[in-house]
């Protein structure tokens, strides 16, 4: 009888460790997928950016990138930085959002502009803490 | 009270064009709530427009496709250069202050420190009939002896801002801005090498063909803002600080004619290269 407990109580645990780690790794591979999803989306949206930016930089009309970016950082609440600087290290645009996060709920995805031998880098930095907090309620 | 006739005359939807002095998009916001506040007032739809230069702004108003308009000093001055009847609505005033500046400016490292070494330089301008960022700075080299053929390079850029910003990111040796523009990117690393004369604010204009009843009725509303409640939130949207639209002659933009005026035929305009 004792011998029989124990083995039911043995697959019991078995079964147990089997769904904790099974829904672990079913959490690991949805946050993955979560994340890879938001970094195209991202780098589509970078990719956008630095199209506006591009032409922007050709006809010298700086100010529209300034406004841009800042009126962009502003509708994306997940955006908590984005930026544009030149090789001398100038930020033709600089929006900051206030609020500060921890470095493992940040995502930055980068893209350089090549205008005229000249390069310019687009930073965006985007909070992805609202991915990890939605794979755990999902 | 109006005859028959002016009330036939007078339209029942006005168009107020504004010169794109900043992003269109922002001007729109900046002008809503005066635009909604004559709405109000004067019982009609009033329709927002942006030129898309300065050029197109005069001419828009000369050939009344605008009833009427807010426009830069200079473009007042060249509008009224040969017909001088535009009826002048009234001027921004900023608590009694009636002018304007504003500077050539560089960066805070440029090794640059006078006008005179512009010569060899590369400068950018801002809009051709721009008061501050063109036609006042240009003056103020030419006067110093610094022709636009002396220049390495010159190119007239949209805006004040990108003239701040090409400044800023070495694109241009110095540049040409009003005051406020400056103020907002002094910290990003601008110096002002020379400012300019106090000039005279931004009017509004009617068209020639406006009715005499409704330039008396705008002028009334313009002139009698600042009396009104929520005048500080119209006011303040136009440009930060402005306190009341006031009465505005022709005379008030005289000196500002004569300091512009050119001295000779225009010379090197076509070697500018003009960015948009």
């Amino acid at each position: 009888m004792i011998i029989k407990y124990r083995i039911l109580l043995g697959l019991l645990l078995i079964f147990t460790l089997f769904l904790v780690v099974g829904n672990l790794y079913i959490y690991q591979q949805q946050r993955i997928s979560l994340i890879a999803e938001h970094k195209l989306s991202k780098q589509s949206e970078v990719k956008l950016l630095s199209q506006l930016a591009r032409e922007a930089l050709i006809s010298e009309n700086y100010s529209l990138i300034e406004w841009f970016f800042n009126y962009w950082g502003d509708e994306r609440s997940t955006v908590i930085s984005l930026s544009l600087e030149n090789e001398a290290g100038f930020f033709l645009s600089q929006y900051q959002r206030q609020a500060a996060k921890a470095d493992d709920s940040l995502l930055t995805i980068v893209n350089i502009i090549t205008l005229n031998n000249e390069a310019y880098k687009i930073t965006l930095v985007s909070d992805i803490s609202e991915i990890t907090a939605s794979s755990i309620k999902g | 009270m109006s005859s028959p006739l002016q009330a036939e005359d007078e339209k029942k939807a006005l168009i107020f064009g504004v010169h794109s002095y900043l992003p269109a998009t922002i001007l729109l916001e900046r002008f809503s709530p005066l635009t909604k506040y004559l709405e109000q007032q004067m019982g009609i739809d009033i329709h927002l427009r942006v030129s898309s230069n300065y050029q197109d702004h005069i001419d828009s108003i000369s050939h009344n496709k605008y009833d009427f308009a807010y426009m830069g000093p200079a473009s007042y001055v060249k509008l009224t250069s040969k017909v001088k009847d535009y009826p002048l609505l009234g001027r921004l005033s900023f608590s009694g202050k009636n002018t304007l500046r504003g500077a050539i400016i560089i960066r805070q490292n440029s090794p640059i420190s006078s006008l005179k070494e512009l010569k060899g330089k590369s400068f950018a301008f801002g809009d051709p009939e721009s008061t501050l960022s063109s036609k006042v700075p240009l003056r103020m080299l030419e006067n110093i002896g610094v022709k636009l053929t002396d220049l390495k390079l010159h190119a007239h850029l949209k805006n004040h801002h990108n003239v701040a910003l090409a400044v800023l990111m070495g694109k241009y040796d110095a540049g040409g801005i009003k005051e406020e523009v400056f103020l907002k990117y002094q910290s990003r690393g601008l110096k002002v090498l020379q400012w300019s004369p106090e000039i005279p604010t931004h009017p509004f204009v009617a068209c020639r063909s406006m009715s005499k009843l409704q330039v008396h009725q705008l002028k009334t509303l313009l002139q009698g803002l600042h009396l009104q409640h929520d005048a500080d939130k119209i006011l303040q949207h136009i440009k930060k600080g402005t306190t009341a639209i006031i009465p505005a002659q022709i005379e008030d933009y005289e000196q500002l004619r004569q300091f512009i005026a050119p001295e000779k035929a225009p010379e090197t305009e076509l070697q500018a290269e003009h960015k948009y």
